[in-house]
């Protein structure tokens, strides 16, 4: 069922003011969606439940310093989702101190205190669509589905190093594109 | 872009991708602290990225998960709503940047305080509960302890209590205008329960506290603390 993007507004904007019914009520619109995103990261369903739950911490305890001129409120919940899940995935691989994505990359925020330009954004899908093969899949498989390197490696049965070299190439490429959108989304030369 | 700007462009975006290794990946996290120029980049394609979740997949949510996420939000408000790392965030947006031990730390603890009040959900205790977070000197959250008085149960959950060396951690509990009383001695670094045979079972009519000091090992030879109290925090109910 698609997301109504504008009742979640509504429901954040309850959920800031302290309103539990509201939060009951985002919890029930979006928590499915919120573990979509977990499980392609962690493939496994106790493990992004135990992230959609962080995740749902993090909004109850965040919604009221949501800045609405960011846009809808869905991408925001869904990012931190994600970084709950690359938490979870960390804590799991029990690879040194866990260090949580979501507290890093929202510090990181408020030091840069940065707001993209949306029609910027809106240019992502075009740079994507654009990018070579197989940088684009390189890219695309450890965003939506959580793959490290080391699973690229396996799925395209190459050393790690290539995949380094791979992800580096798409992902400069991609920023070149980016940049060199322009506002009304037109590539200049 | 020359190399280095190369570098620090694909650092940030793999560090929102999450292919970078934990060593690495720890790095970049510092890197940000001191250089605003990075951290403007992590931002960049964090905020980027996060367009691509446009239309996740949905998955339903197992039926009791609302509950736990319920229980836990009310937990963290009896903990007056701020953790270390939302303290922190406040000081850096006013003076833009921080010193990187600090920004470790908060990012560590955010993590743990989230691991330890999972712990409690994945490990439900019964019927009348209190928690209390105690803290070292107000700012760093040590333990996380949950009493369950129908079982008559301490639940302990160590984030980052640590005993000085030969010392042993040993955790009082002090109702207002009372004496400590000894509830045991701790392991740190670990979960585990501890019995409540003397604890008095009416919590609720005193405000208290939960303290932890640095005793002789085996805890204090004379029933009262002996050493200096390392950590402490209040017993709030958990309705």
């Amino acid at each position: 069922m698609p997301i109504d993007r504008n009742k979640i507004n509504e429901l954040v904007a309850g959920v800031a003011a302290g309103d539990r019914k509201s939060f009951r009520d985002l919890f029930n619109a979006i928590a499915p969606s919120l573990k979509g995103i977990a499980f392609g990261i962690l493939h496994d369903a106790e493990a992004a439940e135990d992230a959609v739950q962080d995740a749902f911490l993090r909004i109850w305890r965040r919604a009221k310093t949501y800045d609405r001129s960011r846009g809808h409120a869905a991408p925001w919940m869904f990012a931190i989702a994600r970084n709950c899940a690359l938490t979870e995935r960390l804590r799991r691989s029990r690879q040194g101190a866990v260090v949580d994505y979501d507290d890093l990359s929202r510090l990181a925020l408020a030091v840069a205190e940065t707001a993209p330009d949306p029609a910027d954004l809106e240019a992502l899908r075009q740079c994507l669509d654009a990018l070579e093969e197989p940088y684009r899949t390189c890219i695309l498989s450890a965003h939506g589905e959580g793959c490290t390197r080391e699973d690229l490696a396996q799925r395209f049965e190459k050393p790690v190093n290539t995949i380094k070299t791979w992800l580096r190439r798409g992902l400069i490429r991609l920023k070149a594109c980016l940049g060199g959108v322009h506002p009304a989304g037109k590539y200049s030369s | 872009m020359t190399e280095e700007e190369e570098d620090d462009e694909v650092s940030a975006a793999e560090f929102i991708l999450g292919t970078l290794s934990p060593p690495e990946m720890q790095v970049a996290a510092l890197r940000a602290l001191e250089d605003e120029a990075f951290a403007g980049r992590i931002a960049w394609w964090r905020e980027h990225f996060a367009q691509l979740d446009t239309s996740p997949p949905e998955i339903p949510v197992s039926r009791g998960l609302w509950r736990k996420v319920d229980l836990l939000t009310r937990a963290v408000d009896r903990m007056d709503g701020h953790t270390p790392v939302e303290a922190l965030v406040s000081i850096a947006k006013q003076k833009g940047r921080w010193k990187a031990a600090a920004f470790m730390t908060a990012a560590l603890l955010g993590a743990c305080i989230v691991a330890g009040l999972a712990y409690f959900h994945r490990h439900p205790p019964q019927g009348e509960r209190y928690v209390a977070v105690v803290n070292e000197g107000g700012t760093q959250p040590a333990l996380l302890l949950m009493v369950d008085v129908a079982s008559h149960k301490v639940l302990v959950h160590s984030l980052a209590a640590e005993p000085p060396p030969g010392r042993s951690l040993e955790l009082w509990y002090t109702a207002e205008g009372e004496a400590p009383r000894s509830l045991g001695v701790l392991s740190p670094h670990s979960s585990a329960a501890i019995g409540l045979d003397d604890l008095p079972l009416k919590l609720g009519d005193k405000p208290a506290t939960l303290a932890i000091s640095s005793e002789p090992p085996g805890g204090s030879p004379t029933g009262r603390p002996s050493g200096p109290m390392l950590y402490s925090g209040p017993l709030l109910p958990l309705k």
